[in-house]
């Protein structure tokens, strides 16, 4: 009979923290994950399972040593603290995820039923995985095994947390996991590298493409094939792989009646997100890791495109819109709320005010990787009055504003400035105007 | 058009059928078609879990005593797993293994079982046996090792108890994908406990079907042999061809099972 780690069992981690065991959480085919109570809070704590690893003494070293290098940023659930190596096994301590976020295989899953609430939310987790693994690369690391199981995204807002970070390495450094099958790179699937950034950048761009058009970009005609042997799986994501909207090779088309998310998404999307997606799973680009977007390139893609979408105030539908002079919802022909335009120093589009959208740092201008991706302006309903629009100041800091009129304000930290065509704030050496 | 996210569905899933081969002879009478009762309600729960996150899920039931019969009585005589539910199987009559591959061999095509519409994934074939076969089953096998799917398939076979005869099972899962009948002794779980088998049966059905969607490791390929290594733990026993068997204390692969003292547990600090 199978016995685990009985709840009130005492450890003590490698920072001599006190830990108790609440109660087991999950089971992988690596290890185990319990809920513990840590010197007095509640964290997650995996325990490997022997045998499992080709080198468990590298890879402890290497996990030892992200736990003293910390996050990369908020987004991860990072290795803070150890169990030690026993002669068997080791674990290490991580916070807990909250219970609203939920694995993309969730959403995937037609038996499951998740759904973003609405595109933006969608957008913005490609977005913050995309700031994420900025930060991480960066930093000199690769995640090496991204896929639909290992991050967990909030429906509600997009707000993601990545876990499984015990194989991120340094660079040239690889655990031994090759990754899981649909999100590896097609040179790692053909047997010709290991991980690294360039494959990291292949598997983000999968999950990118999936999390706003639920659809694999290489599986369209040629995946429904009569049984997908080992064989068909090394064609389809190894030596011939073709995107499913590829306008020049249409051997793995989508087909009418099953193929049918992409079919509702794809129509809508504005040319520069049709554009980037067929450029980046050409043939071309995805044989050769070297040339293939950054995340820089994504990230401005996707900040472009969250600040598009646009939902109507009559039927809810969602609308991308790009820059039209009268904007009308495609759905049910009433005018979509867009009070004004913001004209933002960093970037050659204008953003329409509407609830929710976010200016965000890389967009006034050239910026640090690490705050690339932060808020610095969130377009909110104003507090008193629900028709009217407001600036909200997320920047961290006192901005100063130049009404219409010339007069000269400040702008406190969390502050609020209304939309008055003509205002221009200054933030971060580059401003934002209200047209 | 403007569009709302409650119009997306999941993403299109292939079929992954999960097939099994169960030995209900008189001899598995008592005690041991209790625990296959018992053993397959709980797999059915556990794939159940795992439907639709890879691949939809399908289940198909073959029990051969002096006759065969296909216990699962959906679409095609496979299940859904959302409404499938365990029915006890009894015991009785002689072990008909031969007459079990043929029908088996007929079920894989096209036209009978692999129906799906979006095309299968390569499917896995559990056998379960707890004796010898009483008629030509080396016949059936012949015509099963031609049958594409079956040479494709993911195939383990669990012996239970030691009158079953592991070096049949071995043959019956050694059909390599060119079709040669090559004993695969590492593809045979033998176990005399019943407790042991119930745990097996249902971590080797869970990933066996999620076998060719997980994270992989270097030089570790997807086959019957790791599923049933992984299942099985570290320090497995194995006979002299090669049986992974299993007791009480290594069902599972579960490593807790055995180390779960407070002397294993002193590398943790205990406190």
């Amino acid at each position: 009979m199978a016995k685990d780690l009985p709840k009130g069992t005492r450890l003590k981690s490698m920072l001599g923290i006190d830990i108790v065991i609440d109660k087991k959480l999950g089971e992988g085919g690596q290890g185990y994950v319990y809920k513990i109570d840590y010197g007095g809070q509640p964290k997650a704590l995996k325990i490997y399972k022997p045998g499992k690893m080709k080198d468990p003494k590298a890879f402890y070293k290497n996990l030892k040593n992200n736990v003293s290098k910390g996050a990369p940023n908020a987004s991860f659930l990072w290795p803070t603290d150890m169990l030690k190596w026993d002669g068997h096994t080791f674990g290490y301590i991580m916070d807990l995820r909250p219970s609203e976020y939920v694995e993309l295989v969730d959403f995937m899953n037609a038996k499951k039923q998740v759904h973003f609430e609405s595109f933006k939310a969608a957008v913005t987790a490609a977005l913050e995985m995309t700031a994420a693994f900025r930060i991480l690369h960066s930093k000199g690391y690769s995640y090496q095994d991204l896929s639909d199981g290992n991050f967990f995204i909030n429906p509600q807002t997009g707000k993601i947390l990545i876990c499984d970070n015990d194989n991120v390495s340094e660079y040239g450094q690889n655990t031994g996991i090759l990754g899981t099958p649909q999100y590896m790179a097609p040179e790692i699937v053909r047997g010709e590298a290991k991980p690294s950034t360039y494959t990291d950048r292949f598997s983000l761009a999968v999950v990118i493409f999936i999390l706003i058009t639920m659809t694999h970009p290489l599986e369209g005609k040629r995946h429904l094939c009569e049984i997908l042997t080992p064989k068909n799986e090394q064609i389809i994501y190894g030596t011939d792989p073709v995107f499913i909207l590829d306008p020049t090779d249409r051997r793995n088309a989508p087909v009418a009646g099953v193929h049918t998310n992409i079919g509702i998404v794809w129509p809508e999307l504005p040319d520069y997100v049709k554009n980037m997606f067929i450029k980046q799973f050409s043939k071309e680009i995805m044989m050769a890791p070297q040339r293939r977007a950054t995340e820089s390139d994504w990230q401005n893609m996707l900040i472009q495109l969250r600040s598009d979408i646009v939902r109507c105030g009559s039927c809810r539908g969602e609308n991308f819109t790009h820059n039209e002079a009268k904007p009308v919802c495609s759905g049910c022909g009433k005018p979509l709320p867009i009070q004004r335009y913001l004209k933002l120093s960093g970037v050659n589009y204008k953003m329409p005010i509407v609830a929710g959208n976010i200016v965000y740092r890389s967009q006034l201008g050239s910026s640090n990787i690490d705050v690339a991706g932060d808020p610095v302006f969130v377009v909110r309903v104003h507090p008193k009055d629900p028709r009217t629009l407001v600036l909200q100041n997320l920047s961290g800091m006192e901005l100063r504003a130049i009404k219409p009129d010339s007069s000269r304000v400040l702008l406190k930290d969390k502050g609020a400035i209304s939309n008055e065509a003509g205002t221009v704030i200054e933030a971060f050496g580059g401003s934002v105007t209200i047209v | 058009m403007a569009i709302t996210t409650d119009k997306m569905e999941g993403t299109v899933k292939k079929e992954l059928h999960v097939f099994y081969v169960l030995d209900t002879s008189g001899s598995m009478s008592g005690a041991p078609i209790g625990a296959l009762n018992d053993a397959m309600r709980s797999t059915v729960e556990e794939l159940r879990k795992k439907d639709g996150e890879k691949a939809d899920l399908r289940i198909a039931v073959l029990e051969y005593n002096s006759a065969n019969r296909w216990v699962t009585q959906g679409n095609n005589g496979v299940e859904n797993l959302q409404d499938f539910f365990w029915t006890d199987l009894q015991a009785t009559g002689l072990t008909y293994l031969g007459g079990a591959l043929k029908e088996l061999n007929t079920s894989l095509s096209r036209n009978e079982k692999m129906k799906a519409e979006t095309g299968n994934k390569v499917p896995v074939v559990i056998f379960m046996s707890d004796g010898y076969p009483n008629d030509d089953w080396q016949e059936g096998l012949q015509v099963l090792a031609e049958n594409k799917w079956y040479r494709a398939a993911i195939k383990i076979a669990f012996a239970l108890g030691d009158q079953a005869d592991t070096e049949v099972l071995a043959k019956v899962v050694g059909v390599t994908k060119q079709g040669q009948i090559v004993p695969n002794y590492e593809a045979v779980i033998k176990t005399n406990d019943l407790q042991a088998f119930s745990n097996m049966i249902q971590v080797v059905s869970v990933s066996a079907s999620l076998a060719a969607s997980s994270s992989q490791m270097l030089g570790t390929e997807v086959g019957a042999e790791t599923i049933v290594r992984e299942a099985a733990g570290e320090g497995a026993n194995t006979d002299e061809n090669g049986v992974v068997i299993v007791d009480a204390t290594s069902a599972g692969g579960d490593i807790y099972a055995s180390d779960a003292t407070a002397d294993d547990l002193d590398g943790f600090d205990v406190i």
